[in-house]
């Protein structure tokens, strides 16, 4: 029986800012939903010329390294758009959640200048 | 402290992984800093999803030992001769890799899904963990292991 939240996903957006937010856990067997999740966001933010795409990412208690891959694919294709259409990306991060200083700091190693991370006061 | 461990061993699935990382959590947060259990519990998920993943026979188990400040996650499983291969293979690409970090981000470059590779280069980067692998025939023997930093 497994009774811990699996991964929930709402996105939003305000001005040329469109936000993802992710809460519960992003678990292998949640890789199809945030596969979706992610392709959407892009269509979302390149169709609304966006500049910058918040990943709230501070309820997120988890990824399973499959998880981070589908991450990095979408940070690929931002990479690939051309300069005009290529956003921004800014991960909001919880310092409670010791895995998200370590993950997130190998995609903004992966990204360069795209990504930021934001750290909420512990 | 004294030395402990846990060991599970059984026919799993994927979606038994995050339970046994949690469980793995609860029994070692008493002993283990926040930081270092972060680390832990990642690398049991990661070194358990994949011996659940390449498992030949739907088995496997996992061992965890804690001792003079030193912990090892050991996973164990058998595995297709296929998988064995790409095993070492990644084995030999981890120890020449200028640094851990280096093969982690060429592993995220990769189009190409490596059997567990990134996984594993989670928990060499990521997890600061040491990796040792041991073949035996069709049977795989993954061993992580590093010194917490306040156990």
């Amino acid at each position: 029986m497994h009774t811990h939240q699996l991964l929930a996903t709402t996105t939003s957006q305000e001005g040329h800012v469109v936000t993802l937010r992710c809460a519960g856990s992003a678990e292998t067997e949640a890789l199809p939903q945030l596969r979706g999740v992610l392709d959407a966001l892009h269509e979302r933010a390149v169709a609304g010329a966006a500049s910058e795409v918040v990943a709230d990412v501070r309820d997120l208690e988890f990824a399973s390294s499959s998880c981070l891959k589908a991450f990095v694919g979408w940070l690929q294709r931002v990479i690939e758009l051309d300069e005009p259409a290529r956003y921004q990306v800014r991960f909001r991060s919880n310092p409670r959640h010791s895995w998200q200083r370590r993950s997130l700091g190998a995609l903004a190693a992966f990204a360069g200048d795209l990504v930021r991370i934001e750290t909420e006061a512990a | 402290m004294s030395a402990r461990h846990i060991e599970l061993e059984g026919r799993l699935s994927i979606a038994d992984v995050p339970d046994v990382r949690r469980f793995v959590e609860n029994v070692h947060h008493r002993f283990v800093g926040s930081d270092d259990l972060s680390r832990v519990a990642m690398t049991a998920h990661e070194l358990l999803e994949n011996a659940v993943k390449f498992s030949a026979d739907g088995a496997a188990r996992l061992r965890i030992e804690l001792a003079d400040g030193e912990i090892r996650i050991i996973t164990r499983n058998r595995a297709h001769p296929g998988d064995v291969e790409v095993l070492s293979a990644f084995a030999r690409r981890l120890e020449a890799a200028p640094s851990a970090m280096n093969l982690y981000l060429d592993l995220m470059r990769s189009p190409t899904p490596t059997v567990g590779g990134l996984g594993l280069g989670r928990i060499a980067a990521e997890g600061e963990m040491a990796l040792d692998l041991a073949l035996d025939g069709d049977w795989v023997q993954v061993t992580a292991h590093t010194v917490l930093s306040a156990a």
